[in-house]
């Protein structure tokens, strides 16, 4: 375990000053309005149309490399940026100070779009979405009249939508597998939106240069017959490597030009370091900390450029650049103020960019970044403690910026990391308000470990390739660079598998009449059921069909990526694929899962549980018909039914550490396994499970109508794995964290969101992280082997106060973070629901006592 | 050519739009597009129905594309773009690329015309999807590509807030 130094312990006060620019660059960023950016849909359809790529039915690997090299060599090099955007879209001037040449578009913060992707679903809107107000993004008249005349109609029948329904579903059968995903109410697929969603290795790009990987793949290029699979492959590395090569050259070569005509000696001085700095990287390997951040910077814009800004993570970048900190630190060419100024001004880099909304989507899902998670802290590949200095230089670069991006989150050993690192990150979410989200190594890494076992892996193998977890997009855990696994590939609501038990196999969205189509198997109708084993079977069977065309829908989107998106450029920074000459869209990483993320999770349970106790068991308070009547009528006058429904003292509900609850949950997960069990995806992987839904929870919830237990229609699903909320009487702390903390991590691997909001309450911020660390310890304790610990914690620590002043006010709290299920978010990008969602979610006080007072606080009427 | 009646039939529109049906809404789009490439009447629209390409810039495409407007009373409208000209098809058309199946009118506009301000009244993108009152057959770009022509047609009147 590396010593952690006393100055970076004592980094919680440090302020990046004026001369450092980071204030001055968090203003303008935390001003600017995104900007739309049509650089990259310019370049990439003039060069399909150029060579004709759709020609032969499927795009080469190669083919595909050439045009991301095209783009990189044509690509403007931006080493100052002039102008943003503000809030009321006016220009403003800025002064940037960044040591980072080089952008993600050509805006300061801009809007990539993917046309071969969902950059089509702006196109109705191109004329109002500078005016939308949500979320509004700038666009020129010019880029409007370029896009509409050139850019989108070649896409037309080209994305992937539209390739994965001429070439699957177009006899437009009503309802088929796609179309029901356009219903919003029962799966989301979302291959449309990207696919990699996962985690790059930097390693090899820091330690040996990509002019040395670009040699390397000509050698096996050299071997390999022309023509063949692997000759595309790795001509395809080539090719990228020299694009990626060639832009750092052209961000060089136009910091020279500025430098000679800068007046002003220090910056003079910083175009001439950045100049020099992009010469020796990313093509040669990093020799210092800020060569070793250049690379990583390149790299991430060119992978971004290929790659959907969805949930692209970082990984564990306080072990990857680790030697070169350590390396300059003790050479003092480097002090961790200064890392904290640098590793600051690159949080500003990699948050350039904003995803692709449009209005229904920001009114149901808005308010998301690019979710691009960073991984500090835990365990190394031996299962020592990897906490280290640079761990600390990363937290509190986070706690001074609170950006929406990057997403940190950090990893915690109990047993094995030290206290004081806890107390840390304690401390950051005390001051941040909302992050990073903790994740405990012991039940992360013994479900990956499982899971890798099953991929066929040895156990050794198995546990190394755990302990080296990062983190994607919001909370899902992937062994770093080796697992390309689309955690987010299906969002399956739960709720709308009890809708159609309920019904038969029909949901309300789509009609309960004899003539409306019928989505599931047609199972008994519950009145017909004698008990509730009958009400779980036909349960059963609806899961199953509706996972199944969920699954396929996937597998098929999947099959349009392999055939015409190939991606050399993740695969170029992929264990697994330089070894197999094999893209990791065709399976060439070493662990190729999918992943399902379940929706209304806990309300269904909790609607299970209703349905057990009070139809199936007991003195039945009410019959199927009764149920039937009050959810149509979304119980208004049955006002009687629905306090007995909401009141944990009379329904058994999860997360009030009540077996008859909490077991509804753990069979839903057990079930949700089983019916993905043996199912092999398009790459060959398996399919994993996990609990986050980051604002989906009410999105959806507005599409759903009443639910028996006594949620109303329209209103928000409980988040990821948390209870439901407005509870009367509202559940403890305590019994929710004991009920979180027993459900088996086999059935989750694929990560969850345990969101847990408090109001401050009094006393120092030491005593109060002094307090949430404890309350961590109380969470992932196993107590004696009788729990297996909660996997994940993530909290939200501001007043109720201020969290409606900002709703209220919402141009004096631009930059309010706070987390949703799994990601952060600014509060003010969110959608009116998930604000209130968030305001609503049960509270405690975070006291500065010793031991925790927790009394769940008075919300709403 | 004196073209001063392209002020009466500008006053003609306005009034039209005032009470916007689909059928409405076609024929000003095919009016649109006549009179904006013989006339220049309210700019270049008719440009909607053309691109260009990165290969050759000089080349222009026409957009062509089959919609089918299916209400569900059974009324049925077809739009046929080709050959950068429109035609508007009262009784519907057999073969079609995109079919979009809607409740009535007032659903489809609303959906059509989601997220603006139209006439004073602000028509809630998020209230078209909760409302689920149109479903899209075939290849859902095209109604995108339909929907800024829309928008585009609305904010040559002033229409679009």
């Amino acid at each position: 375990m590396p010593e952690i130094s006393k100055e970076v312990r004592n980094l919680g006060t440090y302020e990046p000053g004026e001369d450092s620019f980071v204030p001055q660059m968090r203003e303008a960023y935390v001003k600017a309005r995104p900007e739309i950016c049509i650089e990259r849909p310019q370049y990439v359809t003039a060069y399909h149309q150029q060579h004709d790529l759709f020609k032969d039915g499927r795009i080469t690997i190669l083919e595909k490399a050439k045009c991301w090299r095209y783009l990189l060599e044509n690509k403007k090099p931006i080493v100052r940026h002039q102008l943003i955007r503000t809030q009321n879209m006016e220009p403003l001037t800025i002064q940037d100070r960044s040591p980072f040449a080089g952008s993600t578009t050509r805006k300061f913060k801009g809007v990539i779009l993917y046309p071969e992707l969902v950059g089509l679903i702006m196109w109705p809107e191109l004329l109002t979405v500078s005016r939308r107000k949500q979320n509004p993004f700038f666009i020129t008249r010019s880029d409007i009249d370029e896009l509409n005349s050139r850019i989108f109609p070649y896409w037309m029948d080209k994305n992937v939508v539209e390739l994965t329904r001429s070439r699957y579903y177009n006899r437009n059968e009503e309802l088929d597998d796609l179309q029901l995903e356009f219903q919003f109410a029962f799966y989301l697929d979302s291959k449309p939106l990207c696919i990699s969603h996962t985690i790059p290795d930097f390693s090899r790009a820091i330690e040996e240069g990509l002019e040395a990987m670009a040699a390397k793949a000509r050698e096996e290029v050299e071997k390999a017959k022309s023509g063949s699979d692997q000759w595309l492959f790795y001509s395809a590395l080539v090719e990228v490597f020299e694009g990626i090569m060639c832009y750092a050259d052209k961000l060089a070569e136009e910091a020279d030009f500025l430098e000679d005509s800068e007046p002003e000696k220090k910056e003079k001085d910083r175009l001439r370091e950045i100049a020099e700095t992009y010469k020796r990287v990313p093509r040669n390997k990093a020799q210092t900390f800020r060569e070793a951040l250049t690379t990583i910077w390149l790299c991430w814009t060119a992978l971004n450029l290929e790659n959907a800004d969805v949930g692209l993570s970082l990984g564990r970048l306080d072990q990857v650049l680790y030697p070169l900190y350590r390396q300059d630190v003790i050479a003092k060419r480097l002090t961790p103020q200064q890392a904290v100024d640098l590793v600051c001004h690159l949080w500003l880099k990699i948050g350039d960019h904003v995803p692709t909304m449009n209005e229904a989507g920001e009114r149901l899902f808005g308010g998301t970044g690019a979710n691009q998670a960073i991984t500090v802290g835990g365990v190394d590949k031996d299962g020592a403690d990897a906490v280290n200095d640079l761990t600390y230089v990363i937290l509190r670069a986070t706690e001074f910026m609170k950006l929406r991006d990057p997403n940190l989150n950090a990893r915690y050993h109990p047993g094995v990391n030290q206290p004081e690192y806890l107390q840390r990150i304690c401390e950051v979410n005390v001051n941040t308000g909302a992050t990073p989200a903790i994740h405990n190594d012991i039940p992360v890494i013994k479900a990956l470990t499982a899971e890798h076992e099953k991929d066929g892996f040895s156990l050794e193998e198995s546990k190394q390739y755990a302990r080296e977890y990062g983190i994607v997009g919001c909370v899902e855990p992937v062994s770093a660079g080796r697992t390309y696994g689309h955690n987010a590939a299906i969002l399956l609501n739960l709720t709308s598998v009890l809708e159609l038990t309920l019904y038969s196999g029909r949901h309300r969205r789509t009609g309960l009449g004899l003539k409306a189509p019928r989505i599931g198997p047609k199972t008994p109708n519950p009145a017909q059921m004698s008990d509730f084993n009958n009400f779980r079977a036909a349960f059963e069977d609806q899961l199953r069909h509706l996972m199944d065309r969920a699954r396929m829908l996937n597998d098929n989107y999947g099959k349009i990526h392999q055939r015409y998106y190939p991606t050399p450029i993740m695969s170029a920074f992929f264990k697994g694929p330089w070894k197999a000459g094999k893209d990791v869209v065709q399976g060439g990483a070493l662990i190729n899962s999918s992943g399902v993320s379940l929706i209304g999770l806990a309300d269904t349970a909790d609607s299970l549980s209703a349905l057990e106790k009070h139809v199936f068991t007991g003195s039945p308070l009410m019959d199927v018909q009764t149920l039937f009547k009050a959810l149509e009528e979304n119980f208004d006058e049955h006002e009687a039914l629905h306090g007995t429904l909401i009141n944990p003292t009379k329904t058994p509900k999860f997360g009030n550490e009540d077996p008859a609850g909490d077991d509804n949950l753990k069979w839903l997960l057990e079930k949700v396994n089983d019916a993905l069990a043996g199912h092999i995806n398009y790459r060959g992987g398996r399919y994993r499970v996990g609990c986050w839904t980051m604002t989906i929870h009410t999105g959806i919830g507005r599409l759903t109508g009443a639910l028996p237990n006594g949620r109303k229609k329209g209103e928000p699903f409980a988040s990821g794995i948390a209870p439901v909320s407005l509870l009367q009487p509202r559940l403890e702390l305590l019994r929710t964290l004991h009920s979180a903390a027993d459900i088996p991590p086999r059935h989750i691997s694929s990560g969850i969101a345990l969101n847990l909001k408090f109001t401050p309450g009094s006393g120092t911020p030491e005593k109060k992280a002094k307090t949430l660390a404890w309350l961590v310890e109380g969470c992932f304790d196993r107590d004696d082997g009788k729990r297996e610990g909660a996997m994940e914690v993530q909290f939200n620590i501001r007043t109720r106060e201020e969290y409606e002043y900002a709703k209220k006010h919402p141009e004096k709290c631009p930059d309010l973070l706070v987390r949703v299920s799994g990601y952060t978010a600014f509060f003010t990008d969110l959608n009116a629901q998930m604000q209130d969602e968030i305001i609503d979610r049960n509270e405690y006080v975070l006291s500065e006592e010793e031991m925790p007072y927790y009394e769940p606080v008075q919300l709403r009427d | 050519m004196n073209l001063h009646w392209l002020g009466d039939i500008d006053d003609l529109i306005q009034a039209w739009l005032a009470d916007l049906s689909l059928d409405g809404l076609l024929t000003l789009m095919d009016m649109a597009i006549y009179l904006s490439r013989l006339t220049h009447f309210k700019g270049d629209y008719y440009r909607n129905l053309e691109y260009v390409d990165y290969v050759n810039n000089q080349k222009i495409h026409y957009f062509n594309c089959r919609y089918l407007f299916e209400a569900k009373d059974g009324a049925r409208c077809g739009a046929v773009f080709a050959g950068g000209d429109m035609k508007v098809f009262r009784q519907g058309i057999s073969k079609w690329d995109v079919k979009i199946a809607f409740k009535d009118d007032a659903a489809l506009l609303k959906y059509l015309l989601k997220g603006i301000t139209f006439h004073g009244i602000k028509i809630d993108a998020e209230q078209a999807l909760l409302d689920n009152e149109v479903q899209v057959y075939g290849n859902v770009n095209y109604l995108f590509k339909f929907g800024h022509m829309t928008k585009d047609l609305l904010d040559r009147f002033g229409l679009l807030a």
